[in-house]
């Protein structure tokens, strides 16, 4: 009886180790050759960065498989550049990489971008890899641009006002402004004053002789490190006295 | 009758004092073989290739890892979700905005939507603002719950007065998973 039971125990892994047995009538007697992509790191952490600036990381992979992985594509969303840095089939064992570049541009606080990596890996097709971090900005513009709509008529003078203050930065000095518009003019820059840090700009629009569409851009010259040139877009239809307006609130 | 564990004779010495140690001893033996086997044939169809799952898996997806949390929208700007987007642009009270950058745009994007990319932004309003004054509505999105783009345009344009624009925060991959109609090429 003692004996039987070490068997019956003996046997009890066989049930376990059956998927392995190569004996089955229902499966072939060793799988096919299939490629494998095996990333370590899936997702990056950039930290902070300011606008206007560039990140990248080289996200390293390799075939784990048994048969050529071959990269069907690598995309990028919005904001990122993606690249395969070498040929597009890679042998069993041997490594590659994705090159994905961050351009910070106009974005701020935090962000997250994704690359796609689509292969011939049966079991994972596509891989997500994601770039994630915050975009710092030294000082903050509001409004970022001015809209006029239809509301200023032939012969009429409008002002806007935009506001400049620091966010990331204790003070900043505006060393100049410019327009890249004879018909859009721009105040020297005003200190906010009641204990506010930063400037006013007073933005000029008109007067106009005929209707038309007024476009122009503001470039406001600092002495930050990394927004060293703010540009201010300025837009406007310029309408003949009898037009209906459609005005759009300061 | 029943009989408990400790009736079942396990040896000819089954009626004796040192019976009942033997058979006490074997059980344990046994149990502890059991155990220590099972934990070996788990662990080997642990690491085999071709293991069994001991248990149920989700259906394996084309991504792996968690979709990343949607962004908080800023003050003033309101979400519109897919359903009620769809609604308003069936009835003509709303324009949609694809903030997304232009190559793609012109890969996928939801019909009628004008292309105001985030980056090209200034360079592109002047050209779109007639349409988009025309519009009482305006629906902005980007690729999904976590991209910016669509809140950066959608900002810009509350700054210049338009009102009416709403976020569609889930974006165009859910629009396009969710069945609605998409076309591609540059053109709306």
């Amino acid at each position: 009886m003692r004996s039987s039971i070490v068997l019956v125990a003996l046997l009890l892994p066989v049930w376990f180790l059956a998927p392995n047995a190569p004996a089955r009538p229902d499966e072939p007697a060793s799988p096919a050759p299939q490629p494998r992509i095996e990333f370590p790191e899936i997702t990056f952490d950039f930290g902070s960065v300011y606008q206007n600036e560039e990140v990248t990381h080289v996200f390293t992979f390799r075939n784990a498989g048994n048969a050529p992985l071959k990269i069907e594509s690598v995309k990028s969303t919005c904001g990122c550049t993606a690249a395969l840095s070498e040929a597009k089939e890679i042998a069993p064992g041997a490594a590659s990489s994705v090159k994905v570049t961050f351009r910070s541009g106009s974005y701020r606080d935090r962000v997250t971008k994704h690359v796609t990596v689509d292969s011939n890996d049966p079991t994972q097709p596509r891989v997500t890899l994601t770039m994630v971090g915050v975009v710092k900005v030294e000082v903050e513009v509001k409004p970022g641009g001015v809209y006029l709509g239809s509301s200023v008529k032939v012969g009429e003078k409008v002002e806007r006002a935009v506001e400049i203050t620091p966010v990331d930065v204790k003070s900043f000095k505006i060393t100049g402004v410019t327009s890249d518009n004879p018909n859009v003019q721009v105040s020297k820059p005003q200190p906010l004053g009641d204990n506010r840090s930063g400037y006013r700009l007073t933005i000029t629009v008109g007067p106009l002789d005929k209707p038309g569409r007024v476009n122009a851009r503001l470039t406001v010259h600092t002495d930050l490190l990394h927004s060293r040139e703010i540009g201010i877009p300025v837009y406007g239809k310029i309408v003949a006295g009898d037009s209906p307006e459609r005005a759009r609130p300061q | 009758m029943a009989r408990s564990l400790q009736e079942i004779p396990l040896s000819g010495h089954a009626h004796s004092r040192s019976g009942h140690s033997d058979a006490l001893i074997v059980i344990l033996g046994a149990l502890a073989i059991v155990i220590g086997s099972s934990a070996l044939g788990i662990a080997v169809n642990h690491l085999s290739p071709r293991g069994i799952p001991l248990l149920p898996t989700p259906a394996a997806g084309p991504i792996r890892q968690e979709p990343a949390p949607a962004l908080s929208l800023p003050k003033g700007l309101e979400p519109i979700t897919i359903l009620d987007a769809r609604a308003a642009i069936d009835k003509h009270l709303a324009l949609f905005l694809d903030a997304r950058p232009a190559d793609q745009y012109a890969e996928g994007h939801i019909p009628g939507a004008l292309s105001l990319p985030s980056d090209k932004l200034d360079d592109t309003f002047p050209n779109l603002a007639d349409r988009i004054e025309a519009s009482p509505f305006l629906i902005v999105y980007c690729d999904g719950a976590e991209c910016s783009e669509s809140i950066h345009v959608a900002e810009r344009l509350i700054e210049y007065g338009f009102l009416g624009t709403r976020l569609m925060v889930d974006g165009y991959r859910a629009w396009a998973d969710a069945g609605n109609p998409v076309t591609k090429g540059s053109e709306p």
